[in-house]
C-alpha cells in the first residue's frame, strides 16, 4: 500500500479555480464542438451550392461535371470532417452520450443513404434530370431538417430545433422555386442558416451553456 | 476553522480535481483511465492512488472491462460522490461569500 505525500492545504479560491478549469475543459474537449460541426456544414453547403447555382444558368443538363465534382467533394470532406471530430473527441467516452451519439450518427448515414436509392428509384422511373435535382435538394435539406430538429429533442437544445425548423422550411422553398433558384436556397439559406447555427453555437460556448453532445451535431 | 464544513475526502487538489473532472461530464456518462489521465495530466500512479481513496469512501466507480481483448477500465461518479460534490460546491460558495 503506497502512502501518498500529504499535499498543501487548498485555499477556497484555488478550490473554485479547479473546479471551473475543470468544468471548462471537459465541456471543451471531451464533447463535440458544434461551432466546428455547424461550421464544416455552413462552409460546403454555402460554397458547393453556390457553385452549382453559378453555373445553372444554361438549365441543369448543362451543368459542366466540374462543378458536380467540387460539390461532391465538398459534401465528402464534411462528412469526413464530421466523422473524425466527434470520434477525436470522443475517444475514451463510454455510457449514455456514447450510445445516443452512435445512434444518432448511424440515423444521418441510413437516412442519406435511403435517400440516394430513393433517387435512383425516381431515376429509374424516368423523372427528368430536372426534377431529380429538385427531389434531390428537397429531400437533402429535409432530412438535415428532421434530424436537427431530432437532435434539438434529444440535447434539450432550442436552437438547434429552431435550426431544424428553418431547414425543413429550406427543404419546402427549394424544391417549390424550381430551377436555378433551388441553388440559390440551399446556398443562402441553408448554408446560411448553418452557419447561423455555428453563431449560436459560438454564444453558448462563450456562456458555458453549450449541450454536451456526443454524437454527429 | 471554516474548512471544517468541506467534504475532506473531495477538499484535497487532486481529488478535488478527479471529482470536478467526472462531475462535468454528462449525466451517464463514463471515462477511460487513459482518458481521464489525459484531461487531468496526472501520471497512471498518481491518478490510481486518488482514484483508489475516492473508491474506498464509495465516491467513483471503478469497473474494469474488456473491449475485445483489450483490457479497459471506465470511471465513474457514483451517485453518492455526485451529491457528495454538490454539497462540496455549496459548501464552498457559502464559505466563499455566496460570490459564485
Amino acid at each position: 500500500m503506497t502512502t501518498q505525500p500529504e499535499e498543501a492545504p487548498l485555499d477556497l479560491a484555488a478550490a473554485r479555480a479547479i473546479i471551473d478549469a475543470q468544468r471548462t475543459r471537459v465541456r471543451t474537449t471531451a464533447y463535440s464542438d458544434d461551432r466546428v460541426i455547424f461550421g464544416i456544414w455552413a462552409t460546403a453547403w454555402g460554397v458547393g451550392y453556390g457553385v452549382l447555382w453559378a453555373v445553372s444558368g444554361d438549365g441543369v443538363e448543362r451543368m459542366p461535371w466540374g462543378a458536380w465534382a467540387v460539390f461532391g467533394v465538398l459534401i465528402l470532406a464534411g462528412v469526413v470532417t464530421t466523422i473524425l471530430h466527434s470520434a477525436r473527441r470522443m475517444s475514451g467516452m463510454d455510457g449514455v452520450s456514447r450510445r445516443t451519439g452512435a445512434m444518432y450518427g448511424w440515423s444521418w448515414m441510413v437516412a442519406f443513404t435511403a435517400a440516394q436509392v430513393l433517387l435512383g428509384g425516381l431515376a429509374a422511373a424516368g423523372l427528368p434530370p430536372e426534377g431529380m435535382t429538385l427531389a434531390a435538394n428537397g429531400i437533402s435539406a429535409l432530412i438535415v431538417g428532421i434530424l436537427y430538429m431530432a437532435g434539438g429533442a434529444l440535447w434539450q437544445d432550442r436552437a438547434q430545433f429552431a435550426l431544424g425548423v428553418w431547414m425543413a422550411l429550406v427543404a419546402a422553398v427549394a424544391t417549390l422555386v424550381g430551377l436555378p433558384g433551388t441553388f440559390a436556397v440551399m446556398c443562402l439559406a441553408g448554408g446560411g442558416g448553418m452557419a447561423v447555427g455555428a453563431l449560436l453555437a459560438h454564444v453558448a460556448q462563450r456562456r458555458g451553456n453549450a449541450p454536451r453532445r456526443g454524437g454527429l451535431a | 476553522m471554516t474548512d471544517a464544513e468541506l467534504d475532506p475526502v473531495i477538499h484535497a487538489q487532486s481529488r478535488l480535481r478527479v471529482v470536478a473532472t467526472l462531475a462535468a461530464l454528462a449525466p451517464g456518462d463514463r471515462l477511460s483511465f487513459p482518458r481521464l489521465q489525459q484531461l487531468l495530466d496526472m501520471t497512471a500512479g498518481n491518478l490510481s492512488t486518488h482514484l483508489r481513496k475516492l473508491e474506498e469512501a464509495s465516491y467513483v466507480t471503478v469497473e474494469k472491462t474488456f473491449e475485445g481483448r483489450t483490457p479497459a477500465t471506465y470511471v465513474e461518479l457514483s451517485a453518492t460522490g455526485r451529491a457528495a460534490f454538490e454539497r462540496y460546491t455549496r459548501a464552498l460558495t457559502d464559505l466563499l461569500g455566496g460570490a459564485r
